[in-house]
């Protein structure tokens, strides 16, 4: 055999992954042929490298946009843990939402404040008063001037100021 | 495929999507963007798609479709995108030292699939990366056997030169 038929017997081989399935002649030629025994080599080896090159794991932000497309998509999903948090604050702030709609829609009106004729009423009854006040405050005046002018003041004064017309109402 | 199922599912295949996608697209935006797409389109199909070895072909043929039709999209820039995690290209470093750490491999590796079109790149992972069946990746791509082997006998070829070419011991 050649080495270029004894090379496809080697990648063949390989193709099976049963080195061990190598015929006897092709073992013949490379205990004889250090090219294809290098050849063999090469090939092992780079079977080799090829399984051992670095995997690259998928970034958690793309698994994440996967849940969220599929599985969190559907209702009653499971959540993630940061998809549940903002679950949660979106619902909370719906209920505080509503909360507040609902209180400013249906809450009791405050009571009435007095109507105008009541004011009217209310005022009338309060300027009475205070009329009665005042004058009940200047009588009292008036007599306690009396009896100090009574006490202190001469008769001739108290004369004079007897001939004073009065200023009682 | 019921909800409990369908977690199951991504949680089970979507790094392996992601992977084949960055693998595929060499762009990690892009390639977080069609993994995404997919599991959402798996959702939507879930009633037409069994768990198990089914699901993963299901999702690896749904990321492969959407991965072309971005490079589609992508005709009018050039295709290679520089990977974070690739190594500089001009980092020659000629010498005989042969390079031995398995990140300077993998980076040459990575370097080396970025060369091969874009069908035999997602021959050679999703077998050689993802481990799947001939028949399996026959179906996903829609290719002859004899032409997946001969492609990915031909893929494997490239990726051995361009690793010997950068003294490299793949």
């Amino acid at each position: 055999m050649t080495c270029e038929q004894i090379r496809l017997h080697i990648h063949e081989a390989h193709d099976d992954d049963n080195l061990g399935a190598i015929p006897e002649a092709v073992r013949a030629h490379l205990a004889a042929c250090g090219a294809c025994r290098e050849f063999n080599d090469d090939l092992e080896s780079l079977s080799h490298a090829l399984r051992a090159l670095p995997r690259v794991r998928l970034p958690e932000d793309a698994l994440d946009a996967v849940w969220r497309e599929t599985i969190h998509a559907r209702p009653g999903g499971l959540p993630t843990s940061a998809g549940f948090w903002r679950l949660a604050a979106a619902a909370s702030f719906v209920a505080a939402l509503s909360t507040a709609t609902l209180y400013f829609v249906f809450a009791p009106a405050p009571p009435p404040g007095p109507s105008a004729v009541e004011l009217a009423r209310a005022s009338a009854q309060a300027e009475m008063v205070f009329g009665y006040t005042a004058r009940a405050l200047a009588a009292t005046r008036d007599a306690t001037t009396d009896r100090v002018l009574a006490s202190k003041v001469s008769p001739a004064v108290r004369a004079a100021a007897a001939s004073r017309p009065s200023r009682r109402p | 495929m019921t909800t409990n199922e369908f977690e199951a599912a991504v949680m089970e295949h979507k790094d392996r999507v992601h992977n084949y996608a960055r693998g595929i697209l060499r762009d990690p935006e892009d390639a977080k963007d069609v993994a995404q797409e997919c599991l959402i389109r798996l959702w939507r199909h879930r009633e037409q798609v069994e768990p198990g070895t089914r699901c993963r072909s299901w999702l690896l043929r749904s990321a492969h479709n959407l991965c072309i039709d971005r490079l589609r999209r992508r005709s009018s820039r050039p295709e290679i995108v520089r990977d974070e995690g690739a190594a500089d290209p001009t980092d020659a470093r000629p010498g005989p030292e042969r390079l031995t750490s398995s990140a300077e491999v993998a980076g040459r590796l990575e370097r080396a699939l970025l060369d091969l079109d874009h069908r035999d790149r997602a021959i050679v992972l999703l077998r050689e990366v993802e481990g799947l069946a001939y028949e399996e990746i026959a179906e996903l791509l829609d290719l002859k056997m004899g032409t997946l082997k001969a492609t990915l006998h031909r893929a494997r070829e490239k990726l051995r030169h361009a690793l010997v070419r950068a003294e490299v011991t793949p």
